[in-house]
């Protein structure tokens, strides 16, 4: 799990200020964990990015508007969620979500792809475990378990309920233990 | 609690997110359930293993790319952008637009006879001003005669031949000028009333710069054609074969044989022009059809043309067969004496804007005259 986005006060203070280099220390600080999501969610990189990029360019257009009801962070994540459900529900996205080439490229694009632990079998298994999973359940489990949110930010993330976002946690880990099976015989 | 219900609460237990009281019933009940117990233990594993997956990173040179594009476009980039780009789609689809309507305004305008007429009357109504202004006070040379002088002795008539070549100007052009050839004979498609004519007897298109050639003694036919300067009326009838006839156009040549091979037709009209007044009504009815002369006049008071015409018909002895309005036109028909006919010509050509556009080769003794009057 990444670690906790600290507080964004500042940063958002410059950012509705019209600091020219407060956009850059936005992207900076979050470039990671946007892109993180958007690649465990559609399993190219090259979409991920396509994605992130857009999710930095909309916060570009709309700072003005965000009121600050929810953590920069949670806004940042929520953009991003949106526009990769929105990417799956395409019909051509669909149709590539199966692509194993696709996914087993997904490490091998990033920086560090070569570690030891992304090209374990039982990693391997689990990503393809996660990339399997129902969209709706899939992003509840990125931005629990890789991305560290709480149950209210990924309800507020998600325009969910949280009793809702609590079941389909469950129903995911409940998928991925099942699906994992093999390597706890 | 049930193993089902304990299962349930696994992702709770795991977040730290149950209660006191549940998190010591499912407690108690892992105590001594195996089965629950290693299901929790490989959930336990799982979600472990999960939170545990190395992060994703952002590709190099991503932030760059971020601020590059949202770095503000001038106006004119952002307008080409949205025209052509992505250009692989946008640039075919532009291009076969515009084939599309361009292709569908040719082809409106050809099949719209109208279009043609307004795009034609627009042409001619920009030229006849203009060329009016250049020379006003110049004679009215006939402009078939151009082609005709370097090649024709000075002695010879310069136009109007039975035989000369047929002018490729429009009719209603020829309308305009009153300087046609009398032997042409190509029928005109529309009515002169959409070209407005000046209100003068006389045509005022002066001859092309290329045909400088001075007045030529000419036939008859051709004095009567240029309508300024009127020649004396010869009394002989032009001869046809003193004009060489080159590149006569084949709807020429085929009309006029089939004129001048009608014997019946010359035998009619000789009859009629002898017989007495009563009987001229039948015998122009057992005529072949079509007059020997069909002449397009242009006027600016039609009314007033019509009068002076009866007149002159009357003063040259003819006599007036039939009149009736088609379209914006009125056509008269009359019979002249072919002795009067030269004068009636004359006569007629100081109306208003003048033009023979048919003329039989010879003339009976009764010349039917077809006279299309417009405005």
């Amino acid at each position: 799990m990444r670690e906790r986005p600290g507080d964004d006060t500042e940063l958002l203070a410059r950012l509705r200020a019209g600091d020219p280099r407060a956009f850059e220390d936005l992207v900076r600080s979050y470039q990671h964990r946007v892109f993180g999501v958007a690649l465990r969610m559609l399993q190219s990189p090259a979409e991920a990015e396509d994605i992130a990029q857009e999710v930095f360019l909309r916060v570009h257009r709309a700072i003005g508007t965000f009121r600050g009801d929810a953590k920069l962070s949670t806004w940042l994540y929520g953009i991003a969620s949106n526009l990769c459900l929105n990417r799956l529900a395409a019909a051509s996205r669909t149709r590539m979500r199966h692509d194993e080439d696709a996914l087993m490229q997904a490490p091998s694009d990033a920086p560090d792809a070569t570690t030891a632990m992304e090209r374990s079998e039982v990693e391997a298994a689990l990503r393809q475990a996660i990339a399997e999973l129902p969209d709706e359940r899939r992003i509840v489990i990125v931005l629990r378990d890789l991305e560290g949110l709480s149950y209210e930010e990924i309800a507020q993330a998600l325009d969910l309920e949280p009793g809702t976002v609590r079941s389909r946690l469950h129903r995911g880990r409940m998928d991925l233990k099942s699906k994992m099976e093999r390597f706890f015989a | 609690m049930t193993c089902h219900e304990a299962r349930e609460l696994f992702s709770a237990r795991f977040d730290e997110r149950l209660a006191d009281d549940e998190a010591a019933r499912l407690g108690a009940h892992l105590a001594g359930c195996d089965d629950c117990r290693l299901e929790w233990a490989r959930f336990e594993r799982v979600v472990s293993l999960t939170q545990s997956v190395e992060p994703s990173r952002a590709p190099a040179g991503f932030v760059d790319r971020v601020l590059e594009a949202a770095r503000p476009v001038p106006w004119p980039l952002r307008l080409l952008r949205q025209v052509f780009t992505p250009m692989q789609v946008k640039l075919p689809l532009e291009a076969a637009a515009l084939l599309l309507i361009g292709g569908l305004a040719v082809m409106t305008f050809q099949r719209s006879p109208e279009m043609q007429r307004v795009a034609r009357q627009e042409s001619q109504s920009r030229e006849a001003p203009t060329a009016a202004a250049q020379r006003p006070d110049a004679p009215a040379m006939p402009q078939t005669a151009a082609p005709e002088v370097p090649s024709a002795p000075p002695s010879e008539p310069t136009v109007a031949s039975p035989d000369a070549p047929r002018p490729t100007s429009p009719p209603e052009l020829r309308g305009q000028r009153g300087d046609a050839p009398l032997g042409d004979s190509s029928a005109p498609a529309e009515p002169l009333s959409a070209t407005p004519q000046p209100d003068t007897a006389r045509p005022t298109v002066p001859a092309p710069p290329s045909a400088p050639a001075p007045p030529q003694p000419a036939s008859p036919r051709s004095a009567i054609a240029r309508s300024t300067a009127p020649q004396p009326a010869p009394t002989a009838p032009p001869a046809p074969a003193r004009q060489p006839a080159p590149a006569a156009q084949p709807s020429v040549a085929q009309e006029r044989p089939r004129d001048t091979t009608d014997p019946a037709r010359r035998e009619s009209a000789a009859k009629t022009a002898t017989a007495p007044p009563a009987a001229a009504p039948l015998a122009a009815r057992a005529r072949p059809p079509g007059p020997d002369v069909s002449v397009w006049l242009t006027v600016a008071d039609r009314a007033a043309a019509l009068t002076a015409l009866a007149e002159t018909v009357k003063r040259v002895g003819g006599r007036e067969n039939a009149r009736r309005a088609e379209g914006r036109a009125d056509v008269v028909e009359v019979a002249i004496p072919r002795d009067a006919y030269d004068s009636f010509i004359r006569e007629v050509s100081r109306l208003g804007g003048f033009a023979v556009e048919r003329q039989t080769p010879e003339l009976p003794a009764s010349v039917s005259v077809s006279l299309r009057i417009t405005e």
